[in-house]
């Protein structure tokens, strides 16, 4: 096998714009993983199970009835975002709920693992109620595109990415420089050590939660209208996003913001061509190889930041 | 005579303590029995339950015992189904069973022990994302590959013939993965009272004693991934004969990793037998229901799993046997009976109360 490397510098551009709008739609999810990080030290799988139910709940409420098999209601798209939002946040906030309490001194695996159940549950449950749905062609809040160089952008895209922009900016200066921000800091810090100060941990943590719910089915409605719908669809967007969320080590949304607008340029870039005809093999090797080296590298930074602090 | 007398010693040891002899006999009977009078629908579903539970007790052995965790078992499962039936087909390797098998066994060995290496030094939660993204490159890289997955044209896979005696219907196939599975159940047990299934629970239950007590965390959390990577290629290797034809990828996909983990952690990590019997729930159940509403089989290890970890180290099988302990001792302590206390019933609660897992409950080591 001969593995020759090209370039094709004529495509680059696309590909970048390409990849920014790509990324926007996992960058949404990437941020709400790195939200419930920041308070309870836990990959937030459940967000595969959110995103899910985001996903259907949308093209249910949205699709026409007149071109769909299924009994969806054609409501208006935007409100239907909305609608699929509230319905994301008040499942987070009933999900934080329990492992803000019942669960708040279980060791981080455990509430991962329980975060796993939780997503494979709606994704079973989503399977259970809308059985046999393979939708394509579900329209986006807005319809239209516009030409940005030699690429064609929908205004979906550009939508998608305004809110990535919008929702990272916000949290940024919600966890710097409010008082909730305080509180999420003090408690991923040292939750017992919050109570005693009189910080509501659960009130807390339920309501990051509910933001994150928030978020996860969000980002499900915006990838729908660009993706094929079905069962299992969706978790295969949650890889991108912790790639994401892993890039910019867990911490800073920005960096997951940036982390998800280098994966989305380099597999559009490898996808796209840039470097030659490179196999969807090959790319889901490049997604895992930097998913690894991410990983490796935010373990030795917490190895060295903990034998610093010893 | 004497070791004869040991060996027998040894392998009755095995078996659950405190059942009269009867209820084995009525236990073989059933096991066996059932095929004779139920449906080749069930039948072939009680085949597929057994294969479930040997690839569910890799997991076991991983996360209960060995204190790690995979999500990465289905992938390994359809990875051993792609390469046994490749070797097996007439327009693959044309090999005979067990060689193939063995092909698909080893490959699957080599790829767990390969996962093993990068999260040798990470978090339980970082070795999950890494699980999960070798799970996704799996199925991406084999799962699409028509010369092994079979594509749009479906390939005939046959079912084996051992000593001139055929596999071929339903019923009869039912054996093959219910006796290895008796078989991998007899083997762990041996294995879990052995030097090294000790030394395993050491690294499982407190990875720093048990450096300082000499044993190598490395060398055996190696050991746990190559015991669930030969079970996740055995349960593959079972599963290409009994569909015929290459069951598709959706059977393997990430999803059903988290389906795999529901099994032990639904069923407590201290019960092999409780491994079989929530293998089989989650797989019949879902027919059972079939003629008032179809559920998807996800649904249920979802459930499982919530609940199991949810509801501590044990799972349900560890509620469980807690209730009947309780009520067990609370009658030797109204009847007066010495070292009540330290009773154990019936069943295998004295592997339970020697594990912890990091996955199930509060009281998780990391």
């Amino acid at each position: 096998m001969t593995l020759a490397l090209q370039f094709h510098s004529d495509i680059l551009a696309p590909a970048v714009i390409n990849g920014l709008a790509t990324a926007s739609l996992y960058g949404v999810l990437a941020l709400s993983l790195v939200l419930v990080y920041r308070i309870n030290r836990s990959v937030a799988f459940v967000q595969g199970g959110m995103a899910t139910v985001g996903g259907f709940l949308y093209w249910y409420l949205t699709k026409d009835p007149a071109v769909s098999q299924f009994a969806t209601k054609g409501l208006p798209k935007v409100p239907a975002l909305g609608l699929v939002v509230i319905v994301g946040a008040v499942l987070g906030a009933l999900y934080g709920s329990v492992v803000s309490n019942r669960m708040a001194s279980y060791p981080r695996v455990t509430v991962t693992t329980f975060g796993l159940g939780a997503a494979l549950f709606v994704v079973g449950l989503t399977g259970t109620i809308w059985q046999g749905v393979f939708e394509t062609g579900i329209p986006g809040p807005f319809t239209g595109r516009v030409r940005i160089g030699s690429q064609q952008v929908s205004y979906h895209q550009m939508f998608s990415l305004g809110v990535l922009l919008v929702v990272c900016a916000a949290l940024t200066v919600v966890m710097k420089a409010t008082r909730g921000g305080i509180y999420v800091r003090a408690i991923a810090d040292d939750s017992e050590a919050a109570e005693i100060v009189g910080i509501r941990v659960s009130a807390v943590g339920t309501a990051v939660w509910a933001i994150a719910g928030g978020l996860g089915a969000l980002a499900g409605a915006l990838i729908v209208p660009l993706a094929v719908l079905y069962e299992t669809a969706l978790i295969f967007v949650l890889m991108r996003a912790l790639a994401a969320a892993v890039l910019g080590g867990f911490e800073s949304f920005a960096l997951a913001v940036a982390g998800a607008a280098v994966f989305g340029i380099v597999e559009s870039s490898v996808g796209g061509g840039v470097f030659g005809t490179v196999n969807a093999g090959v790319r889901e090797i490049i997604l895992v190889v930097a998913l690894l080296a991410g990983v490796v590298v935010i373990n030795r930074k917490r190895l060295v930041a903990a034998v610093g602090g010893e | 005579m004497a070791r004869i007398r040991q060996g027998a010693r040894r392998y009755a040891d095995v078996l659950p303590r405190g059942l009269p002899p009867w209820a084995y006999l009525v236990g073989a009977v059933v096991a066996v029995g059932w095929v004779r009078v139920a449906s080749t629908t069930w039948v072939f579903l009680g085949a597929a339950a057994c294969i479930l539970a040997i690839a569910c007790m890799g997991l076991t052995i991983l996360v209960g015992w060995g204190g790690e965790v995979s999500l990465a078992q289905a992938s390994l499962v359809g990875t051993s189904v792609y390469i046994t039936g490749y070797a097996l087909r007439a327009d693959g390797l044309h090999w005979p069973f067990i060689p193939a098998a063995a092909l698909g066994v080893v490959t699957v060995v080599v790829l767990s022990a390969l996962i093993s290496v990068p999260t040798a030094r990470l978090s339980g939660m970082y070795v999950m994302v890494l699980t999960l993204g070798l799970q996704v490159t799996l199925e991406r890289t084999l799962f699409t590959n028509a010369r092994f997955a079979g594509g749009v044209e479906s390939v005939y896979t046959g079912r084996p013939r051992f000593f001139g005696v055929g596999l071929d219907s339903d019923r009869a196939y039912y054996f093959l993965p219910f006796l290895v599975l008796v078989a991998v159940m007899v083997g762990l047990r041996l294995f879990r009272h052995s030097r090294h299934g000790r030394a395993l629970f050491m690294v499982g239950r407190d990875r720093r004693a048990a450096a300082a007590m000499g044993i190598s965390p490395l060398r055996y959390k190696l050991l746990a991934f190559m015991i669930a990577g030969v079970l996740a290629g055995v349960a593959g290797a079972l599963t290409t004969p009994l569909y015929r034809s290459p069951p598709t990828s959706l059977a393997f996909i990430s999803v059903q990793s988290l389906f795999y983990l529901a099994v032990p952690v639904t069923a407590g990590f201290g019960s092999l037998a409780g491994v079989v019997v929530v293998a089989f729930v989650f797989t019949m159940t879902p027919h059972a229901l079939e003629s008032v509403m179809r559920i998807s089989p996800l649904l249920l290890g979802g459930a499982g799993l919530m609940l199991g970890t949810y509801a501590g180290p044990g799972g349900f099988g560890g509620v469980v046997l807690d209730r009947v302990r309780a009520r067990r001792e609370a009658g030797l302590l109204a009847a007066g009976e010495p070292g009540a206390a330290v009773a154990a019933p019936a069943g295998e609660l004295d592997v339970r109360d020697e594990m912890t897992t990091s996955v199930g409950g509060g009281g998780g080591a990391r």
